[in-house]
């Protein structure tokens, strides 16, 4: 045992000593691993976010007076009626809320029910609110704020969320808060969506293994004659293991210190960070434990694993020191076996994750994902060799790298390995988002209609409809309004129906008529997405008026008789066309109309800026009654809320995946001129144009990147093929996207040669070669 | 292990050890500046003896039946031109290669049917060795190069050190100790290696061209203190060189001429 720690204590005491070529070493490795660690722990806090979040939204979870949760209401309530509006493309949610005394329940984050013409905002929508840019907002809100919502009510930093006291909110047991407070849900997930997701932590998260492993490997060739010296007087082969074992040790530690600090540092920033719509609580962001002694333990069992496994083919002999052996040739069975073993798991779960089941062993399809991303690393070297050995003559600087990449490939196939397999994953999770978007977004969505702007206002009395009517006309950019009454008619065996009624020139807004005047009525028919669903009333047939406006009612309305009407076809009922009865106002006399819905058409010019703001602010003062929305503007699905939420997590991931191996790449590519700086310092020397081995730099990236792309193609087209047939969609390769990733690839390797040249400047300059 | 198993098991290596136990490091030898004279007539006892050696690497043969001997406390110069086999016998002499044909015996032990462990011991305790360069870590000290043998053996820090240091001074290069290799010069580098080659006293120095590097009045240096402190500790050397006025430091001489050796009239 005392053996074991004094040799890797020689191991950390040769880490160390060296002086500044030492100590760059060590920095090297440990921003390599360090980055690699922050990303990880980034990812591990990603469960505590989703925890975190859902306990915040459990404990803000209203429950109502009519609900079976509600315990019976003897004290205070609060009336609360939630509210959508939208500010420039961001949606702002809030509730508009009345207590009945003093003992009402409290929202969590705040520290007390508003009063009428009060208001609490999220620190977002308070900082919006008094800037500049949220002065078209500040007209909607004329409420005196009075407070701010703590974290503990939020969902997100960038929340948009208010209450403010509303003296009108209605009074029932549906809006009658009795307390705040319920049940974490658990959330299961479509299959789909499960595989995304497994697919997407795989291909996000095993390149920064993989770099972690390479950073564990910098300047192989200065520790193999460092080893080879010790193996000189006198150090067995095992002990030289565990001297390596005790170096790379001290890089791992450095880099767990680094990530940490770097996780921890921009952590201190992160609530001021917007990805793709998505924001975190500084606090949230703490990864979970069993994961952070997951990451604490794995990176140096890897370092160490990785640089003894790496020790296998370098014959750390004591004529390391004196003679360089040609390197052993590459064999290739061995290599095969992580891509055989990941296309038969994958092929084992084929169909297992069709349609609505879930049978899939979700350890094999991560196993088998892993084993094909993992044949990468470890095909790319054998490719490598393989190809480059054949390659021949052209300009110097073509035969420069060539040479290099012929007596010794193993260092730049491990640079753009990484690369590579982001590249596969990417590639892979391209295609599945676009089959999953293809199955959950059933209808393809339709860009809205930006000249006509949809307010469904509820409790419609005739007077607010008519002031509203006045505001909206008033309003910058409104060409006309057009006013529409809802109602619900309800038949037998609850048989139901909308009706609509307004001027011809309104129902012209709703669908296209072939002659209308008062009197007349039509049919909007139910299109295929409605096929199944009740058949329309016939003409003749008595239906009862539902005053609620709703399904369930009842059948306290007074009774109606469906009058003759002519059928029309929406022109396309994806676009806000509703289908059901339109009937001009004579029909309607006899009709309650008054306590009902309205809905106004508004038309108006797209160009004014910000003419839908202007719209929203002109029914301000309707506070909750009012929803607005562009004509068309699809309600977006649970399913495909998860998704969208699903895909931007993942593409935010990528983002982060992307600029990961980028900085990776970068301080793998100054590990490699470092390592070469006495060649380079020579060729230098010699006469070789700067411009030469710039050159030179380039063809040693570039060569083994576009073999990389080709395996990277390769194996993430099998890994997408194969995820396909898993669930059973057909197989389409998205090739404009492999396209985008391959040339982002190929960028990656140019700017990061770019941003080596300096350090190639710096080895071939005088100084250099002098210091070598 | 079958009977007729090679003697290279693990289980044999406690026999190997006892049959190497390194001889006592020497107390501070007081150096003269000259090279001692030679010592008494050589024990008949073979320290190190290779016999028909036969080495090559892919197609080209290095090593084609030579063979070499070596008495204790003896000087034994190997010669030849550049690309002659003289290197590759001796790192088959000290058990860094192992020939393809032929035996190298070590008081009596043969070298090839030792596993890695005894002969890394070996290497550690037996066998000294004195390169062109590149031998010492660049990442220690001069005195933590030199000290590295002993620790390696278990030697705690501090005597080491202190050891380490005694051979410094008695090489003149005490005033390197706590320098990098890579800040001394090339004469201060190879004493420093010089003195770790001796450090553990060892019954063997191996030196492969030690003075290449160096000029002459440097080179005729480092040779006077290698041979000097050799004969004071009873070391035989094996010195690989081409140059004569290296060679002249040894007792005798080696020619070896593709593959071959012959042994050299008596240096008289």
């Amino acid at each position: 045992m005392r053996q074991w720690v004094s040799d890797l204590a020689l191991g950390v005491r040769l880490a160390l000593g060296g002086g500044r070529t030492s100590w760059v070493r060590l920095a090297l490795t440990g921003a390599g691993i360090g980055i690699g660690v922050a990303v990880l722990l980034t990812a591990a806090s990603v469960p505590t976010v989703l925890s975190e979040r859902a306990e915040r939204e459990a404990l803000g979870a209203q429950v109502t007076g009519g609900t079976a949760d509600a315990e019976k209401a003897s004290g205070d309530v609060l009336y609360s009626t939630m509210w959508f509006t939208a500010y420039r493309g961001e949606s702002v949610t809030g509730y508009f809320v009345k207590g009945s005394g003093p003992d009402a329940p409290v929202p969590p984050g705040m520290s007390r029910v508003p009063g009428d013409g009060e208001l609490f905002a999220s620190p977002a929508l308070r900082a919006l609110l008094e800037s500049p840019e949220g002065g078209l907002l500040r007209e909607r809100f004329p409420q005196r704020v009075v407070g701010t919502i703590g974290q503990i009510g939020l969902n997100a930093p960038n929340d948009l969320l208010f209450y403010a006291g509303d003296a009108t909110v209605k009074e029932d047991a549906e809006t009658a808060v009795v307390r705040f407070g319920g049940q974490v849900h658990e959330r299961t997930l479509d299959p789909l969506l499960t595989l995304l997701i497994m697919v997407g932590v795989v291909a996000l998260l095993f390149p920064v293994l993989v770099f972690v492993g390479i950073s564990t490997r910098l300047a192989g060739a200065e520790r193999d004659r460092r080893l080879a010296a010790l193996r000189l007087v006198g150090a067995g082969a095992l002990r030289v293991r565990r001297i390596a074992a005790g170096e790379s040790l001290l890089g791992a530690f450095v880099g767990l210190a680094v990530g940490t600090v770097l996780f921890f540092v921009a952590r201190q920033f992160v609530e001021d960070v917007r990805l793709l719509g998505l924001s975190v609580f500084m606090s949230d962001l703490t990864p979970s434990l069993p994961f952070a002694v997951v990451i604490a333990v794995l990176v140096p069992v890897m370092a160490v694993v990785t640089s003894v496994v790496a020790m296998r083919h370098t014959v750390i002999e004591p004529l390391g020191v004196v003679r360089r052996a040609k390197p052993v040739r590459r064999v290739l069975w061995w290599r095969l076996v992580p891509p055989v073993v990941g296309v038969v798991a994958l092929i084992s779960q084929s169909g297992t994750l069709g349609g609505p089941q879930n049978n899939a062993s979700e350890t094999v399809v991560i196993g088998g994902i892993l084993m094909l991303l993992l044949s990468i690393p470890v095909l790319l070297p054998w490719v490598v060799e393989h190809a480059v050995g054949r390659l021949r003559g052209g300009a110097p600087s073509w035969q420069l790298a060539i040479r290099r990449l012929q007596l010794e490939s193993g260092t730049a196939a491990r640079v753009v390995g990484g690369v590579a397999v982001v590249l596969a994953g990417g590639i892979a999770l391209q295609s599945i988002m676009a089959s999953a978007a293809s199955q959950v977004e059933d209808r393809p969505q339709r860009p809205a209609d930006h000249s006509r702007i949809v307010i469904d206002m509820r409790e419609a009395t005739t007077e607010v409809a008519a002031r509203t009517v006045d505001l909206l006309e008033r309003s910058t950019g409104v060409e006309q309004v057009h006013t529409m009454r809802d109602l619900v008619f309800t038949g037998a065996s609850e048989q139901f129906d909308l009706a609509r009624v307004g001027t011809c020139e309104a129902l012209r807004a709703q669908a296209v008529l072939p002659s209308c005047q008062d009197g007349d009525s039509f049919y909007v028919e139910h299109r295929s997405a409605y096929a199944g669903g009740p058949a329309p009333f016939k003409p003749g047939q008595k239906v009862t008026v539902n005053p609620k406006q709703d399904a369930d009612g009842g059948q306290s309305g007074p009774q109606w008789t469906i009058p003759q009407y002519t059928v029309v076809t929406a022109p396309d009922d994806s676009l806000g066309y509703r289908p059901g009865l339109l009937l001009t106002p004579s029909l309607a006399r006899d009709l309650p109309l008054a306590a009902g819905r309205a809905t106004f058409h508004v038309m108006v010019d797209p160009d004014v800026p910000d003419v839908a703001e202007h719209v929203r602010n002109a029914v301000a003062s309707m506070t909750w009654r009012t929803y607005t929305s562009y004509f068309g503007e699809a309600e977006v699905a649970q399913r495909v809320k998860e998704f969208q939420g699903i895909r931007r997590g993942l593409l935010a991931g990528s983002l982060i995946t992307l600029l990961f191996a980028g900085a990776s790449l970068l301080v793998l590519a100054l590990e490699q001129v470092r390592e070469r700086r006495r060649p380079l310092a020579v060729l230098a020397a010699s006469g070789v144009p700067r411009g030469a081995l710039s050159r030179s730099l380039l063809w040693q990236n570039a060569v083994p990147l576009l073999l990389a792309l080709v395996v990277a193609v390769g194996v993430g087209g099998s890994l997408t093929v194969l995820l396909l047939k898993v669930i059973s969609q057909p197989v389409v390769l998205d090739w404009p996207g492999i396209a985008l990733l391959s040339g982002a690839a190929a960028l990656l390797v140019v700017a990061v040669t770019v941003l080596s040249l300096p350090s190639l400047r710096r080895a071939t300059g005088a100084l250099g070669l002098r210091s070598e | 292990m079958s009977d007729t198993a090679p003697d290279t098991t693990p289980d044999s290596a406690p026999d190997v050890a006892a049959d190497i136990t390194p001889t006592e490091p020497h107390t501070t030898p007081v150096l003269t500046p000259h090279p001692a004279p030679a010592p008494a007539p050589a024990p008949a006892r073979t320290l190190l003896e290779a016999v028909g050696l036969h080495k090559s690497f892919g197609p080209t043969p290095a090593l084609d039946g030579a063979g070499l001997s070596v008495r204790p406390g003896e000087v034994v110069a190997v010669m030849g031109p550049s690309g002659s086999g003289k290197s590759t016998l001796l790192h088959c002499l000290a058990g860094i290669l192992t020939p393809d044909k032929g035996t190298v015996r070590y008081r009596d032990v043969e070298l090839s049917a030792m596993g890695d462990g005894p002969r890394s011991e070996l290497r550690r305790t037996d066998f000294g060795f004195v390169f062109q360069f590149g031998q010492l870590v660049p990442e220690l000290t001069c005195l933590e190069n030199v000290a590295l043998p002993l620790r390696l053996g278990s030697v705690k820090r501090k005597e080491a050190e202190s050891r380490a240091r005694e051979w410094l001074e008695r090489l003149e290069v005490a005033d390197v100790a706590d320098k990098r290799p890579g800040e001394t010069s090339g004469g201060q580098g190879q004493r420093v290696a010089v003195a770790r080659a001796l450090v553990t006293g060892p019954r063997v120095v191996f030196a492969d061209e030690p003075t290449g590097a160096l000029d002459s009045l440097n080179g005729e240096r480092v040779m006077q203190l290698l041979v000097t402190a050799a004969r004071e500790t009873n070391a035989a050397v094996v010195l690989v060189t081409h140059e004569p006025r290296v060679a002249a430091y040894s007792d005798r001489e080696v020619v070896v001429r593709d593959g071959r050796s012959r042994e050299m009239e008596p240096i008289t």
